[in-house]
Order: structure tokens, then C-alpha cells, then sequence
């Protein structure tokens, strides 16, 4: 009754493999899709590193369309997924911030949130199982490819964020999204640091478009010369067409080019803030000259260019003083954050799936 | 110093009961199929109690089951043999409601429907909502990572938990989770949702408020068939259309709400009753009511309205909230299933539920969040004959073997508690439960928190 055994499928025995091979090499196994998100762990590794190609493998393995369900392999770019997903009015709401080609294994592992966290929920709860190469339980499934489930512990959550520390993602099921019929786009930008204008009209559109979510993604890009408010509504064409009428907004196709990466560069790191500490967060960003996107709806703030610099160092700071957490996809590798009271937990769930330390990502904050 | 005078010393001496009649009352939660006497029960005032009683129960090495409402349709609460209940309901303050953040802060024994009814001057909602809500707890439903038919379209528990306090196996205690909805680092929150106390005890939660829809539509479509219903639902899913909410009940099951207080008046022949509830802008919820409307109209539908006031709305759904109570109106007993399966499937899933009741001449009804694929077959029984319990539990099992055939879980929302240990260890390979084991051992190594549930 249990899902197939792992060596029937080819992913799940070259991870084996792989696994077996860095524990007689005395390395470390670091997934790396398109590399953009893992540089600073492989850079950082204290042991030799193998990297896991995990783009060896990019099928869409089982799509059901009438469930809204899809499981891909790891190496599957979000793009080409959306890609074919669409071919039958679906999506995978994901949106990387700066339209980098990640695989979706990349994405779970450095805990990618998009542009559309606020509109369709962080991409974390659309994770509704995985399988993962464990080094001391092999390849298991974590969760159920169905879209409720309390059958155990919520095994997959240990896989967002943590740089691959309790195994290596081979596949991933989604839970997918309809594409909108219609769409709306709202804009407004002004020079020099944010001003209260800023603010009160963010707040006029959400309260003009009273539904939960208010919008599919509200945006607001910061730059030193100025800043600029995308809104982005989705749904049906009467719903756009009162969007339009009460807040003036563009609607057809033109207003699905609003939501794009708004600078060249990569993002160096993602923050997410509460609510009541966005305004100070962002208002902070804007008078130090940040180039930085936040959406406003979920509080996610991503900063681009050099991680490394002062600016993003005052930001982690200020973001962690807010209640809000700040995530580094460039510099160097600062560990997972562990509260002392949890070490000695986290450390015996470590040692059980990765007795001989294979995995990478294991350094927390608090033994530092 | 004995166990029960360490135990008064933290909590005062009316805090801590081991009279017979009491324990008799403890011995059981809503899973009514089992029944263990508890050493004692305690009821700690505070976090820093609940962390001494925790304290106390480890120096002895005594087993702990926390309790909230006493809910839990899997056992999750029901006592360890020679353990104590550690019951939250004195934790029972809502805290703080702040709609400008959009979180409540609240204590583990606050009641579910309390948090909805704090919040609503402010617009506000809690979204998860569970059948149970008048009476189970916001602990327990972080225990048991509770749902609820409007669960479809917003999310469960886990997706409306932002942080908590924790006192853990040992008795320290420490803050899980974020304000921001996000962890940077390793993730127990995450861990403990669902956990059903097997991995720490919530002393306090921040739980996430959301601002109620402009407008909602209930549709109610009553169909000849199951099988018409059944497709109706996979055919709004399949149109893209997230419902609100997308409940079922079947002719039995309508047969017993009818004879309730809540009485609809559905037609005497029909095979099974869609609820539909879509929410969103004004012209948002006209659109997708009217397909909703057009979609059961394909598949058959012989009756269809909108409510047409919040007091018929109000009824539709108290009539669907009380439907497995209702169960009492036409059986001695009954025993209620919770399962899962690809929405897709349903509608072999029920036939295939239906030939598990002829096998076993029991009478099924079905009540269930047909949107996510979660039933709930009722399986009806007289408890004073043994053979007909067996027989029942028996079928229940085969139940959860289609469901997993189908592609499905043993449980969607109910847990596994004691209920379903084997059903468990049939769904997950030997190697996945040796995984969750690791991380019972890891949070819990000594096995003092509600040992006896989830494994084997």
C-alpha cells in the first residue's frame, strides 16, 4: 500500500549513490540546480564538496489537471513548468523575484518566496509532498500527494529553507492554481525617499478591492532615486472591470507586464517582516539608497545587489529587531538560526537522518 | 515527596484530582472506542506551571497527556495508562487581538469560536473551523492540525499559526515560530502542528486574523446520485474555481439532519446534497456562483438555489455542522471515519465506501469536505453487540484501504491518536516511520509526551 520502492526510479538511486559515494570520499553532498542560490554554502563547506546535479532530472512526473496537482522532478526550472502548466489554465504561482532560471528544488531549498506570496500564499504551503534522499533513511516520502493531510508529522517543512541539512529534495507535488481570466494593474511612483503618499494609497487600493486577498501582489520597488507602487489584481472579468472603474486601473494584457524583476541584478537576500514593522523597515531601505522590492501584502522585502555590504547588514538587523527574518542568498554562509533551548533537540534529529554529518547546512547560529 | 504532593506543591492543591469518578470521566476523548483511566489529572494556571508540572511528570518519570476539549476523534487525548492528563482549559484568555498586525494571541484552552467572536468587531476572522468549534480548543487544534470545511480555500491550522510558546519534554521552555509567518533556520513550529502532543505542550499561540470577504453566495444543489455530486465537485475544481467551502452529505445522511433541530426541508428522494460557498468581491462571488450553478446543472442537478438570507445560510450550514450528532437520530452509534483522496477520485471512492458497508451489512452515511477530497463515512452501529463493533472496526480499516489505493492518507484531519497507529505504518514505509520516530526521539526521548499515539 506504501509507494514504490526507491530503486525503482532512477533519481532516487544515482542520490543513493551519491550519498554512498561522498560517505567513502569524506565529502559533503550539496544539491546545486542553477547555482544560484547555494554559492555561499558550497564556498563555506569545510569538507569536500560533491555536488548534486539535480538538473539530470527535470520531468513533470504526474500532473493531475483536474485535482490541481502536479509532482516534478527537483532540477525542473519554475519556468518551464509554467509553461507547460499553462498549456491547460494552470500555474504554479512562484514568481521569483528577480527571474532567475531556479529549479524548484532550488527554490524550496533556499526558501524562495515570490512576488505572489501575498496574493496566492507563501509558496511554502503549496508544498503538499516531497521525496528525499535521507542518508539514514534512504529515499522517503515526506507528506501526501493529496491536498489535506495529518497523516504523521509535517516531515516536508524540515526541507524549506534549510539548505538540503536533512536530505536531498529529488521530487516535489504541488498544489497548483488556476490561471486567472482576467487581469488589472495599478501604478503609481514618486522621486526621492518614500512619503506618506506612499502608504495611504496602498491602503486605498486594498481597501477599494475588499476581498482576501485584496490583490494578487502589491508592490513596492525602492530605489535611491525614487520608488514606484505596482498593484496586481486577478480574477474574473466583471471583478477587473469594477477594479478599473473605482481605482483606475489598466486591464487586458498590457497590465500582466507590471509584475517584473525591477532591477538586472540578483537578489542577494529575501526578508519577511510582520506587519506593524513594514512601514519603519521599508522607510528605513529607502533613506539608506537600497535597491529593494517588498510586497506588501505578506511583508516579503527582497534586497538586490551585494549581500555583503553595510546596507544588507543593517537590514538583517533591523528586520530581526522587527520580529521579521532575513534570509542571505549571496556572502557568506552565516548557518541555520537554532534557539539554545531547541540545540540539543534539532542536534539528535540530525544525527539520526545524517549520522555521518554527508548533508550540508549544519552549523546553527547559536554554536557559533 | 510523592508524585501527586510534588504536583499540589506547584499547582496548589485543588489543582490536582485523583478521585475515581474523575478519572472515569478523563478516561476518554470524542474516540469513544477506547477508554484508559488516567493516574491523575492536573490543571496548571500558567506557562510557568505548565512547565513545572512538566518538570515533576520527567524527575518521575510519569507519562503526560495534555488535554484541550477532549475533541479529538482519534484518540489523540485519550491517557496513557499509569500517566496523568495535564488538561489547559485554566489557560483560557484571549491575550490580545490586533487587527493592525491581523493576529490574536490567545491561550491553548481558548475555545476555536471564541477567537472569531473576539476578532469580529475588528472585522476579523479566524479562518480554521473545525465541526467542533463551539468546544475544542486552539491547543488542541494545533495539536491535531485541525481543518473544517472552510478550510478549502484558506488553509489549516498549520497555515494560521505565526508562533507559540512551548514547554518541551524536559520542561524548558522556548518560542517557536515568527510574526512574520516565516522561520529563518530550522522550523519547529512547523514540527509541533499536527504533532498531537507527542512533541511539546503550547503554553501560548499568536494566531492569524484575516479581514472577512466583501461578499459570499451558498449554493445548495441537491442531485438524483451520488455519482452526480461527486462529479459536480470535480468539475468546480477542475474549472479553477477555489471554493469558500464544498461540503456533501449523502440520502442517509440528510435522512438523520432532517429529523435534527436544523431542519432544511431537502427533497424526500434525493441521492446526495452539495454545499457550495464561493466568497470574494461582489461581482467576483455573482461569477462564480453562476458557474458553479451551470457546472451541477450539467451534471444533472434537480434542485438548486442561493440562500437567500443570512438566516437561511445560517441554517444550511447548522445543518451541516450538526450532522454527525444527528447520527444519534437514527443509531445507537456510530463511528466516524476520516480519510483522504485525490478529488478526482471521488466518485469511485464513494461507490467503493459503499460496497465496504454491503460487505459488512453496516450502514454507511457520508458527510464530508468534498472540495479537498477529506470524507467522512459514518458508520452506523448498535455498541451492545461485540460482533457488530468488530465488524464496524473492521470496515472502518477497509474504508482507509480504498483511500489509500486511490492515492490518498489515512487522515486529513482527525489524526492518528491511537485510532489509526497501524493504519499509519500501512501508508508510510518502514524507513518513513523509522523518519518520524527520529524526530519523536529527538524531541521527546525519553517518550514522556503522549507516548502510545501516532506509533506502534
Amino acid at each position: 500500500m506504501a509507494h514504490e520502492p526507491a530503486a525503482a526510479d532512477e533519481a532516487y538511486a544515482a542520490a543513493l549513490e551519491m550519498l554512498a559515494q561522498a560517505d567513502r570520499l569524506g565529502a559533503s553532498v550539496v544539491p546545486v540546480g542553477h547555482g544560484l542560490r547555494q554559492r555561499p554554502l558550497v564556498e563555506s563547506a569545510t569538507r569536500p564538496v560533491v555536488p548534486w546535479p539535480s538538473t539530470r532530472f527535470q520531468a513533470v512526473r504526474r500532473w493531475s489537471v483536474p485535482d490541481l496537482t502536479v509532482e516534478v522532478d527537483a532540477g525542473l526550472p519554475w519556468e518551464a513548468l509554467n509553461q507547460e502548466l499553462a498549456q491547460q489554465g494552470q500555474w504554479l504561482p512562484v514568481g521569483v523575484p528577480d527571474g532567475a532560471p531556479d529549479t524548484l528544488g532550488g527554490i524550496v531549498s533556499a526558501g524562495v518566496n515570490g512576488v505572489w506570496a501575498g496574493g496566492y500564499g507563501p509558496l511554502r504551503d503549496r508544498i503538499l509532498s516531497m521525496a528525499v534522499a535521507v542518508p539514514a533513511f534512504g529515499v522517503v516520502r515526506v507528506g501526501a500527494p493529496v491536498v489535506k493531510n495529518v497523516a504523521g508529522y509535517n516531515l516536508w517543512r524540515l526541507y524549506w529553507a534549510t539548505r538540503g541539512t536533512f536530505g536531498i529534495v529529488l521530487t516535489i507535488t504541488w498544489k497548483l492554481a488556476a490561471l486567472p481570466r482576467a487581469a488589472a494593474a495599478l501604478a503609481c511612483a514618486g522621486r526621492g525617499p518614500l512619503t506618506p503618499d506612499v502608504w495611504e494609497e496602498a491602503r486605498r487600493w486594498r481597501e477599494g478591492i475588499p476581498t482576501v486577498p485584496a490583490l494578487a501582489a502589491l508592490l513596492l520597488t525602492i530605489q535611491p532615486s525614487g520608488w514606484e507602487l505596482t498593484g496586481m489584481a486577478h480574477g474574473g472579468e466583471a471583478a477587473m472591470d469594477r477594479v478599473r472603474r473605482t481605482l483606475g486601473a489598466q486591464v487586458g494584457d498590457g497590465a500582466e507586464s507590471a509584475v517584473r524583476p525591477p532591477f538586472p541584478d540578483r537578489v542577494a537576500w529575501q526578508a519577511r517582516l510582520p506587519r506593524e514593522g513594514q512601514r519603519l523597515v521599508l522607510e528605513s531601505l529607502s533613506r539608506w539608497g537600497a535597491r529593494a522590492q517588498a510586497e506588501l501584502q505578506s511583508g516579503m522585502v527582497w534586497g538586490y545587489g551585494d549581500e555583503s555590504d553595510d546596507l544588507s547588514q543593517r537590514m538583517a538587523a533591523l528586520t530581526v529587531r522587527q520580529g521579521g527574518t532575513f534570509r542571505s542568498w549571496g556572502g557568506p554562509w552565516r548557518g541555520l538560526g537554532v534557539p539554545p533551548a531547541e540545540l540539543d533537540m534539532w542536534q539528535r534529529l540530525k544525527a539520526a537522518a545524517d549520522p555521518q554529518g554527508l548533508l550540508p547546512g549544519w552549523r546553527a547560529e547559536s554554536e557559533a | 515527596m510523592g508524585l501527586l504532593s510534588d504536583l499540589r506543591r506547584v499547582v496548589g492543591p485543588g489543582a490536582v484530582r485523583a478521585d475515581a469518578a474523575l478519572l472515569d470521566a478523563y478516561a476518554q476523548d470524542a474516540y469513544t472506542l477506547a477508554a484508559v483511566r488516567p493516574l491523575a489529572v492536573v490543571w496548571p494556571g500558567r506557562a510557568d506551571e505548565v512547565a513545572a508540572v512538566v518538570r515533576v511528570l520527567a524527575h518521575h518519570g510519569v507519562p503526560l497527556v495534555a488535554r484541550g476539549g477532549g475533541t479529538s476523534l482519534s484518540g489523540g487525548a485519550t491517557p496513557v495508562a499509569g500517566g496523568v492528563v495535564v488538561h489547559l482549559s485554566r489557560l483560557n484568555r484571549i491575550l490580545q487581538v490586533d487587527p493592525v498586525a491581523g493576529v490574536a494571541e490567545v491561550e491553548p484552552g481558548v475555545v476555536n469560536t471564541w477567537v472569531s467572536r473576539a476578532a469580529a468587531a475588528a472585522g476579523l476572522t479566524y479562518r480554521p473551523d473545525p465541526s467542533s468549534q463551539q468546544a475544542c480548543t486552539i491547543g488542541g487544534n494545533i495539536g491535531e492540525n485541525a481543518g473544517g470545511p472552510h478550510c478549502l480555500r484558506y488553509g489549516v491550522t498549520l497555515n494560521h499559526i505565526l508562533m507559540a510558546d512551548v514547554v518541551w519534554a524536559d520542561g524548558r521552555q522556548s518560542r517557536v515560530g515568527s510574526l512574520s509567518g516565516e522561520v529563518e533556520g530550522l522550523d519547529a513550529l512547523s514540527l509541533l502542528v499536527g504533532s498531537e502532543g507527542t512533541l511539546g505542550l503550547i503554553t501560548r499561540a499568536w494566531v492569524r486574523l484575516e479581514p472577512m470577504a466583501e461578499a459570499s453566495a451558498t449554493v445548495l444543489a441537491v442531485f438524483g446520485t451520488v455519482d452526480e455530486a461527486s462529479e459536480t465537485v470535480s468539475g468546480v475544481i477542475a474549472a479553477g474555481i477555489v471554493p469558500a467551502a464544498l461540503e456533501m452529505m449523502d440520502r442517509l445522511a440528510v435522512s438523520a439532519v432532517e429529523r435534527g433541530q436544523y431542519r432544511v426541508g431537502y427533497p424526500a428522494d434525493l441521492g446526495a446534497v452539495l454545499l457550495v460557498e464561493v466568497d470574494g468581491l461582489a461581482e467576483q462571488v455573482e461569477e462564480d456562483a453562476a458557474r458553479v450553478q451551470a457546472i451541477a446543472a450539467q451534471h444533472g442537478v434537480t434542485h438548486i438555489q442561493r440562500a437567500a438570507s443570512e438566516a437561511e445560510r445560517t441554517l444550511w450550514w447548522a445543518n451541516r455542522k450538526t450532522a454527525f450528532g444527528a447520527m444519534g437520530l437514527i443509531s445507537r452509534n456510530y463511528y466516524v471515519q476520516d480519510g483522504v483522496i485525490p478529488r478526482s477520485r471521488l466518485p469511485e471512492a464513494l461507490r467503493a465506501i459503499e460496497e465496504v458497508g454491503r460487505r459488512h451489512t453496516i450502514r454507511i452515511a457520508n458527510v464530508f469536505h468534498a472540495g479537498d477530497g477529506n470524507l467522512h463515512p459514518l458508520l452506523l452501529y448498535d455498541g451492545r453487540d461485540a460482533a457488530h463493533v468488530e465488524r464496524v472496526q473492521e470496515a472502518g480499516h477497509e474504508v482507509l484501504d480504498v483511500c489509500l489505493r486511490l492515492g490518498g492518507t489515512v487522515t486529513g484531519e482527525h489524526g492518528i491518536g491511537v485510532e489509526k497507529r497501524a493504519d499509519l505504518a500501512r501508508q508510510l514505509t518502514a524507513q518513513e516511520m523509522a523518519f518520524h520516530r527520529a524526530v519523536k526521539d529527538a524531541f521527546d526521548p525519553r517518550a514522556l509526551l503522549n507516548p502510545g499515539k501516532i506509533f506502534l
